[in-house]
């Protein structure tokens, strides 16, 4: 963090405590629209995205194609590098589901990679803090019919990334979260 | 007197006065909870109360009577905590962005006007 803040016009905002992804991505947000931001681009830390290709993300945007960008590994032009396979079966089997629940005809769905418009970020709800919000996300913009797209990019698992990335197990946990939310 | 009534008042007792000295709350929870606790002494002093209350209602034994009842006590309250807690939980997320935002660290800035991107 340290060094990303000698880069310019770069803010952190730190949450005291931990409180999982999903909080972290709405206080951003939230920040980002108090400071009059008008897109957004959310990025997962851990390596896996290429800054060079939030251009990409972000011309649907300009172009006002659509209000939400995603980022998909799996889309034709799109790309995966050094993908495990068990976490290739299961992020397979996380699309099927999320586009039987959805609808949305999606090629991707835990992708961290997205890019949107400031009002559209402010309708989609993120209410589950932790890593369920993935799959919240999707179905706020399948519920409110948010114009989305999805663009090709390039996914590269390295070694700190899969460290620091999703436990495999934790798929259990998020389906919980994401079953208990409708009670 | 069986001596289990003793110590089984007492664990009653000592729940009612720490209930009564950390969780004063609303008229209505305090005319509960002095019912539920008077139950409970009865049950406990006078065991054959409850065979007939468990006859009454057509369950078998007393026993089996105050089985049913703590399960649904027992469901009924880890369902409020549930609620309870994810309330908590949603103000505390609250705070903490709220702590976040008004404490968030800018780079040196070349232009301190630009605008920002998360």
């Amino acid at each position: 963090v340290k060094e990303i803040l000698t880069c310019p016009d770069v803010f952190v905002c730190r949450h005291p405590i931990n409180l999982g992804q999903g909080a972290a991505l709405r206080t951003g947000i939230e920040f980002a629209t108090q400071r009059g931001a008008r897109f957004i681009v959310t990025f997962d830390a851990d390596g896996q995205h290429q800054a060079q290709e939030i251009p990409r993300m972000l011309k649907p945007l300009l172009d006002q194609e659509c209000e939400v960008v995603l980022g998909s590994r799996f889309m034709e032009h799109g790309r995966v590098e050094n993908i495990p396979l068990k976490k290739y079966v299961l992020l397979k089997i996380a699309v099927l589901f999320t586009r039987l629940t959805t609808g949305l005809p999606l090629t991707d769905t835990h992708n961290g990679f997205r890019a949107m418009t400031v009002s559209a970020a402010n309708r989609i709800e993120i209410t589950q803090n932790r890593m369920a919000h993935a799959s919240q996300i999707l179905r706020s913009i399948a519920a409110l019919r948010i114009p989305f797209k999805e663009v090709p990019v390039t996914i590269r698992y390295t070694e700190y990334s899969m460290r620091k990335g999703q436990r495999l197990s934790n798929a259990i946990n998020i389906l919980w979260e994401s079953v208990a939310e409708k009670i | 007197m069986k001596p289990i009534q003793p110590l089984l008042a007492c664990a009653l007792l000592a729940t009612f006065l720490l209930y009564f000295r950390y969780f004063r709350s609303s008229l209505i929870d305090r005319v509960f909870s002095i019912l539920i606790f008077l139950a409970g002494f009865l049950a406990v002093l006078f065991p054959q109360l409850t065979s007939s209350v468990a006859n009454f209602l057509g369950v078998g034994r007393g026993t089996d009577l105050c089985f049913y009842i703590i399960s649904a006590a027992t469901i009924f309250s880890m369902v409020l905590l549930y609620s309870k807690i994810s309330r908590l939980e949603k103000v505390n997320t609250k705070l903490v962005r709220w702590i976040a935002i008004a404490t968030a660290e800018q780079s040196a800035s070349s232009d301190p006007t630009s605008r920002s991107k998360e």
